[in-house]
């Protein structure tokens, strides 16, 4: 039974006297080579060109804020839950009068931490938030020089304020830049 | 017995029951709202709603309330009917028309009964497309946060707060869709069970605002079965932490004890295990100043201290553990150990112990207190020294009213029909009491006197109920009248119960509440006898205890002591000021085992950080001489540790020093103490598993283990064991349902929030599975021969130029550890003197609120003036335990100027 | 000219003083009770009498006091019930302004009948000038020693009280009432225990309507038997009926139940036709929670035959194709009567008189209301018509007092009988709101045009 139509059927007849010289494959071998130096190049000089993600790429998280800028997350804990690597802590806090501004709703997370060592970039936190707080972007998690560089914090995830900082909220929005965490 | 048919199904169920309980009881997943075991059926909710069938012939059938059906024979029901499901859908859609949705941002999202019940009911999609009414909240208080939208309108708060906890200022405003719970105006909720509405509200309009300040999902905490350490009478309680902060409490039910309720010292007055003044490192006082010792030095130190041929003395505690005193004890040798309270108070205790012990009659648990059926209260102010109890008794003032009820057929699960026949009824309940407490507005008959005077009631009423007994001497006419009617009130009832303490340090108030039940027993009579001492531990330290404080001062006076061991104790909280000076200045070195800095720490050489109920394990006796196991939340990232692990490490040669497990110390403990023998049956040890598997301290669910401490240490470290109990710290262990006694959580697939319970329980209400925790240690025996006291005081006489000055109690304020939670401390009252009007007016004094000067120990306090035309002439009240009242022990005479 | 019995004497000038009512015979009947009757007698002649109450249940009154518990030292009390409130019946208020004795006398004979030596009307709290009607009535009536001590030196002891209501319409509903008298919620209690067994303060309680006390009095007037010739079948006596809408005539009559419907609308001794011409589209005979019956059900049941004034009749063909006498309240629609605003105009009524103690009353009828607005406002979908027959459904008979029966009958009836209206209502946003659907599509009304 064949499950596939792409078998190919090896011929295993003992080899003539000019296939037992090599030089055809050898030229055919050649001809490969050859042709693949007019052909477009597999690479590209990252990080000077970047190749695009697929669209349901999924990489660093970020938190996210609505159209008045105020922080989204309520700090719920869902997706702490949902999070099959246990990565995600956060601390509740209370939105204090005249905090309205800051945050949507009237808890927010005062502290938030991935720790992205043990992430999986599953994007059960994205699908578990109810609130579209989170989402991941479509960067990876930089390189570091150290580990606990890799325990993100809120500060680090969350997108800029689109009221005050609108260049850099809509780039973070597309592609998020890399993030310094080196000097941490 | 009878038989009823579930789905066509038959079972044999008990009798008296309603469907709703016998569905439950059953294991099967019916939702409701209104029913409550503890409050019973109203029928409002509706959402309990089974097809009825009249026999098996039916086949329609018609939507009846489970809550409100009798189970009687032959009663016949759907669950699973499409009829009753989609009622029941349709009602929890109706129900949710209003309700915001915002479980995200609610703190009761994860233990919610109205997210349970919604999935059960099947109720998915909404089709309600109108604006959602909106209600303001209410301030109500440090405890409580009110979020009106949220309800579903079940009553259950009104119903527990008014009907059940004697509450006045919760109610239900307006009409229609536009129902209101809440108070009339902002305020503080005054009730002292209020807390309890966390747990009784099916959804999140009351939440614990202390909760809220450090807020926590509930499948985040880790969690462990403990005991109340407020006071006597040892309510068990879930404590919850995270990131090493305990974060709430909630009720353990106990069939025995709380059952499903907690006060509000209780279950608020945790904060203190959070504490900055939390004592955290070993620290040695080098030239006045306290300095970080590394502990093994401290050890050393300390050991070298207490080496051979020095005098060495120690000072247990009343609100530390069995195992902790009993270590204390071995370290310094029995003759060298002193219980940590004074002797007037230690020699009250032991007369409690001893008639507990020696007595026929039956000291009733806090649930069987319910079952009572009239009270005398004998010179106690229960709702502040015992609150719990003061909530026993008000369940017990309705069974004599409830029998009306029960005459024409309506079963006590029927509380609506109850309420309608029982009214505003309550049964016989006579207080004797220093001054008005709260208990009055249901008593039948209150005295106000000096204890001498209470205890001469006492004896009055026991002489009226046993002819035999001598007669009180020069008896007034109003107290001899009211000693009839209370003694024919309670040979009249079936089981009368008798109430009294040591709050007033009097010897005559417990002999005499001790005559009455006595006599009541000879009459036949089914008699309780509950008395409640001042601390978690009184009865434990006591136990272990010949010698008592003022021994130990007599004992420095004689000869300086070389070393003054403290256990957990702040010796100026229970001995007073000059005592404590006393003892503090007899002794070279002193050496301390605390939570929290005190007056006390103040002079100290050595200081041991101590674990409060939160950081350690052991054992307490309550007022009934239950002993019950509290376990360990959580071990500290600091030096905290249980008070046994340091004096157990003190005894040992420190070389070869090793830290042995409770067990060990629990064994070597009734090994010398026999009678103690049950403590061991409190709990399972250690090896205790359930197939191979502990019993877990956090849910499944639990999250962020890979990140909680990654900014601390990224290499996540193994998480610690606990070699002192069957538990392990974190989600690992076993994860069916756990053994009732000693789960940390209620879970069970389907029920997240606390009516979990139920699936916990052998029939609804009832006893847990595994039997409900804590052994008694003493029970009575009918067939002693009762020993009466007849030593009857004489009338007191106020006398004209002094006072005598009795501790008034609070909840709030009068238990030294609860009273600096945050929370609690904005509910402590004002500090005052408490006089009558007369006595005021005879003393110059005439504003209430004007400042009133006395002495006591030659030292000159002040305090405002508070009339309280109950109390008694020539007797004075003071708060006990107050910051302002500190250092005072009781009762003093004092002379009083303006 | 039918026979009357409680309004005989309405027409007699100052009939409302204690004077002129006891010249015309007034309070002969208390002194033939407590001269020559016993409690049990009385109560035998009302059960002969075959009165059925006339709050709207219709449950036959000397079965009610027959059920009444007796224990020993226990007082038992007598509640009259004057909180009338249901839109469409004002019968009891005419009875109390114009003919106050009759009630006390009722009152007073009723009172010996069940043994409540202190008796309370529990009236609505819109009524006040009626409870000041009412106290002096009471005044008029102890001076002259109808109550108070041992009246007639009979040994039997009676005081009446008026006791006013915030005006709740629940507080009609018995169990509700009583809670309301003793100070309390008027939240309607779950029965059992019944009133008859622990009723007001835990006694023993009647709760009768005010009509229905005050027809004891020609009652033991006449005899039970001779009051039983009245009326035909299981419908003795007379009944007042609050007639109001399109009519030409609206009032309270008193009516024998013995006449058709159809007699009731066109004859001029009652309502005396539909005004202006118009013709008959709908009514609702009983009072606003019962179902509303289109022309062609009204005048004939769906058997045929002639649809009478009486308990039986009117609820013939059960809730499909019948309603019920219900309290009287005898509202007529004429052809450019919207039925889907009335029927929004009752909902927002009974939301906003639901008490709140049970879920699906409380929920439903702020839903429904919601509802019943989009359609009226051009705002409704066709699933919403669907919607609103699920959330009446879930209603009906899932809740601890009638209200939530009485605010879920009229929503289903309307959609019933007239579902094209709220169909075309849908259809037709903007015209709906301008014109009426007027007659068409139904059958044609059998008296159409007269």
């Amino acid at each position: 039974m064949q499950l596939t139509q792409r078998a190919k059927h090896v011929d295993r007849h003992p080899m003539t006297w000019i296939e037992r010289l090599y030089f055809w494959n050898i030229l055919k071998g050649m001809l490969i080579t050859l042709r693949h130096l007019f052909k477009r190049k597999a690479t590209i000089n990252f990080p000077e060109q970047k190749r695009s993600f697929s669209s349901v790429f999924r990489g660093l998280h970020v938190l996210n804020r609505d159209e008045e800028g105020r922080e989204r997350c309520t700090a719920c804990g869902l997706c702490a839950v949902a999070c099959p690597a246990e990565a995600i802590t956060m601390e509740a806090a209370e939105r204090l009068p005249g905090e309205e501004q800051l945050y949507r709703e009237e808890k927010y997370a005062a502290k938030y931490e991935i720790n992205m060592l043990r992430c999986i970039f599953c994007g059960l936190c994205e699908e578990a938030c109810p609130k579209d707080a989170i989402y991941l972007s479509q960067t990876f998690a930089p390189s570091n020089y150290s580990r606990k560089g890799f325990i993100y914090k809120k500060d680090d995830m969350l997108i800029p304020n689109p009221l005050t900082e609108p260049e850099t909220y809509k780039k973070a929005l597309g592609e998020r830049p890399a993030k310094m965490i080196g000097n941490q | 017995m009878a038989k009823v048919f579930i789905d066509d199904i038959e079972y044999e169920v008990p009798d008296g029951k309603n469907m709703l309980e016998v569905c439950l009881s059953l294991g099967f997943d019916l939702t409701y709202f209104c029913w409550h075991p503890a409050l019973h059926s109203i029928g409002a909710c509706r959402q309990c709603g089974v097809i009825n069938y009249k026999d098996e012939n039916d086949k329609r059938g018609r939507i009846t309330m489970a809550c409100m059906l009798p189970a009687s024979n032959g009663t016949r029901i759907s669950i699973e009917a499409k009829a009753a499901h989609d009622f029941r859908a349709g009602n929890i859609e109706s129900l949710m028309l209003n309700h915001p949705h915002d479980c995200p941002v609610c703190d009761e999202g994860g233990e919610c009964h109205l997210q349970d019940m919604t999935l059960m009911s099947g109720h998915n999609y909404r089709r309600y497309r109108f604006k959602k009414r909106t209600h303001t909240n209410q301030y109500l208080g440090p405890f409580l946060n009110h979020e009106m939208n949220r309800c579903i309108q079940c009553y259950r708060c009104v119903r527990f707060y008014k009907d059940y906890a004697g509450g006045k200022d919760l109610d239900v405003f307006a009409a229609h869709d536009d129902i209101y719970f809440g108070r009339s105006e902002d305020g503080v909720l005054e009730n002292e069970f209020s807390g309890n509405l966390v747990e009784v509200c099916p959804t999140g309009v009351f939440t614990d605002k202390t909760l809220k300040q450090h807020y926590t999902r509930k499948w985040d905490l880790t969690s462990a079965p403990s005991v109340c350490h407020g006071c006597s009478l040892g309510c068990n309680i879930l404590a919850s932490q995270r990131y090493g902060t305990i974060r709430r409490i909630l009720t353990r039910y106990n069939g025995d004890v709380n059952g499903y309720f907690l006060c509000d010292r209780g279950r608020f007055g945790y904060e203190y295990t959070n504490s900055k003044k939390r004592i955290i490192k070993a620290l040695k006082r080098v030239s006045g100043t306290y300095q970080p010792i590394e502990n093994g030095n401290a050890f050393e130190e300390v050991k070298a201290l207490m080496g051979e041929g020095k005098k060495v003395i120690g000072i247990g505690s009343p609100r530390a553990s069995l195992e902790s005193n009993f270590l204390l004890k071995e370290l310094v040798g029995e003759n060298n150990f002193y219980g940590g309270i004074s002797n007037t108070e230690g020699n009250l205790i032991k007369q409690v112990i001893d008639i507990l012990k020696k007595g026929k009659v039956k000291t009733p648990s806090l649930a069987e207190a319910k079952g009572y059926d009239a009270v005398f209260i004998v010179g106690e102010d229960v709702t502040n020294t015992a609150p719990m109890l003061a909530l026993s008794l008000r369940q017990a003032a309705k069974n004599k009213p409830n029998e009306e009820a029960f005459a024409i057929r309506i079963p006590l699960w029927n509380d609506v029909a109850i309420r309608e026949i029982v009214q505003e009824r309550t049964g016989p309940f006579f207080i004797a009491t220093v001054h008005h407490t709260k208990l009055d507005e249901i008593s039948s008959g209150s005295f106000y006197g000096h204890p001498d005077n209470i205890a001469r009631l006492g004896h009055a009423v026991a002489q009226k109920i046993n002819n035999n007994l001598p007669s009180v001497p020069d008896a007034d006419r109003e107290s001899a009248s009211l000693s009839s009617s209370i003694a024919e009130a309670l040979l009249a009832a079936k089981k009368p119960l008798i109430v009294s303490g040591t709050s007033l340090f009097s010897k005559n108030v417990i002999e005499a509440a001790a005559n009455v039940a006595y006599a009541l027993k000879e009459q036949g009579k089914d008699v309780g006898l509950i008395y409640t001492v001042p601390e978690a531990n009184s009865v434990g330290m006591t136990l272990l205890s010949e010698n008592f404080v003022d021994d130990a001062i007599a004992r420095v006076e004689k000869e300086r002591a070389d070393v003054l061991l403290i256990l957990e104790n702040d010796l100026y909280q229970r001995i007073g000021k000059k005592d404590s000076e006393a003892i503090l200045k007899r002794c070279n070195q002193v050496v301390a085992f605390e939570n929290l800095e005190n007056e006390t720490t103040n002079s100290c050489d050595y200081l041991f950080p101590a674990g409060t109920f939160a950081e350690s394990t052991g054992t307490i006796v309550n007022n009934e001489g239950r002993a019950q196991r509290f376990y360990q939340v959580h071990i500290p990232r600091n030096e905290v540790r249980s008070s046994w692990k340091w004096l157990d490490i003190l005894r040992q040669d420190l070389q070869t020093a090793e830290a042995k497990d409770f067990d060990a110390i629990v064994d070597e403990l009734i090994q010398k103490n026999p009678e103690l023998q049950k403590i061991k049956e409190t709990a399972p040890t250690a090896d205790f598993r359930i197939g191979t598997q502990k019993i877990p301290r956090s849910p499944h669910r639990f999250s962020g283990r890979t990140s909680m401490i990654a900014n601390i240490n990224v290499s996540e470290p193994k998480p610690p064991v606990d070699n002192d109990s069957p538990m392990s710290f974190t989600m690992e262990g076993y994860h069916g349902i756990q053994p009732s006694p000693d789960t940390a959580f209620y879970w069970s697939p389907a029920w997240n929030s606390v009516q979990a319970i139920n699936k916990y329980q052998i029939e609804v209400g009832g006893p847990l599975h595994d039997g409900n925790p804590g052994k008694r240690l003493f029970e009575p025996d009918e067939n002693r021969q009762a020993k009466y006291f007849n030593d009857i005081p004489s009338s007191f006489h106020p006398s004209n130029d002094e006072l005598l000055v009795l501790p008034l109690y609070h909840i709030y304020g009068s238990e030294e550890l609860t009273a600096l939670s945050h929370a609690v401390k904005e509910r402590i009252p004002q500090a005052y003197i408490a006089l009558n009007e007369n006595e005021a007016r005879r003393k110059g004094l005439n504003a209430e609120g004007g400042k009133v000067e006395f002495y006591y120990q030659d030292k000159k306090w002040e305090l405002s003036l508070k009339i309280d035309n109950s109390l008694p002439d020539g007797i004075a009240g003071l708060p006990k335990g107050l910051n302002e009242t500190s250092g005072i022990g009781y009762p003093f005479r004092t002379k009083i100027n303006s | 000219m039918g026979r009357k019995l409680l309004l005989d004497k309405v027409g007699i000038v100052g009939i409302r003083s204690y004077d002129v009512y006891r010249e015309n015979g007034g309070y002969s009947s208390v002194e033939k009770v407590l001269k020559t009757m016993s409690p049990d007698d009385v109560t035998n002649e009302v059960k002969k009498s075959g009165l059925r109450g006339r709050g709207g249940a219709g449950f036959p009154t000397g079965m009610k006091w027959g059920f009444l518990a007796k224990p020993e030292g226990v007082p038992r009390y007598l509640v009259c019930n004057a909180d009338e409130s249901e839109p469409g019946t004002f019968k009891d208020r005419y009875l109390m302004e114009h003919i106050p004795h009759l009630l006390i006398e009722g009152l007073i004979v009723s009172s010996y009948a069940v043994g409540s030596n202190r008796t309370y009307i529990y009236i609505r709290g819109e009524f006040g000038w009626i409870v000041d009607i009412l106290e002096q009535a009471i005044a008029e009536a102890k001076n002259n020693g109808w109550l108070g001590k041992n009246i007639l030196g009979s040994g039997f002891d009676c005081e009446i009280y008026v006791h006013p209501g915030a005006g709740a319409y629940i507080c009609g509903e018995e169990t509700a009432l009583l809670e309301s008298l003793e100070g309390k919620r008027g939240n309607p209690r779950i029965k059992p225990p019944f009133p008859a067994v622990k009723g007001l303060y835990g006694c023993p309680t009647v709760v009768n309507n005010v009509e229905t006390l005050s027809t004891v009095v020609p009652i033991i007037n006449m005899g039970g038997d001779e009051y039983a010739k009245y009326g035909t079948g299981k419908s003795t006596g007379t009944k007042l009926i609050s007639a109001c809408g399109n009519i030409n005539k609206p009032g309270v009559y008193e009516i024998e139940m013995n006449i058709s419907v159809e007699e009731f609308i066109y004859n001029d001794e009652y309502c005396g036709g539909i005004a202006n011409g118009k013709r008959l589209k709908a009514c609702v005979p009983g009072g606003s929670s019962v179902p509303v019956l289109p022309a062609n059900l009204l005048l004939k049941t769906a058997k045929g035959e002639t649809r009478m004034m009486t308990y039986e009749s009117l609820s013939d063909g059960g809730f499909l194709t019948g309603s019920m006498l219900g309290s009287g309240g005898f509202i007529v629609y004429d052809e450019d009567q919207c039925i889907v605003r009335n029927t929004y105009s009752f909902s927002r009524f009974y939301r906003h008189e639901s008490c709140g103690q049970c879920s699906p009353c409380r929920e439903g009828t702020f839903w429904m209301e919601k509802i019943l607005w989009n359609l009226e406002h051009g705002k409704g979908k066709m699933k919403d018509i669907d919607l609103l027959w699920s959330v009446q459904g879930n209603i009906e008979g899932n809740t601890i007092c009638p209200l939530g029966d009485a605010a879920a009958w009229p929503v289903a009836a309307a959609i019933r009988h007239f579902r094209d209206e709220f169909e075309w209502h849908v259809t037709h946003p903007e015209e709906a709101q301008r014109r009426n659907y007027g007659l068409a599509g139904y059958a044609e009304p059998l008296k159409a045009g007269v």
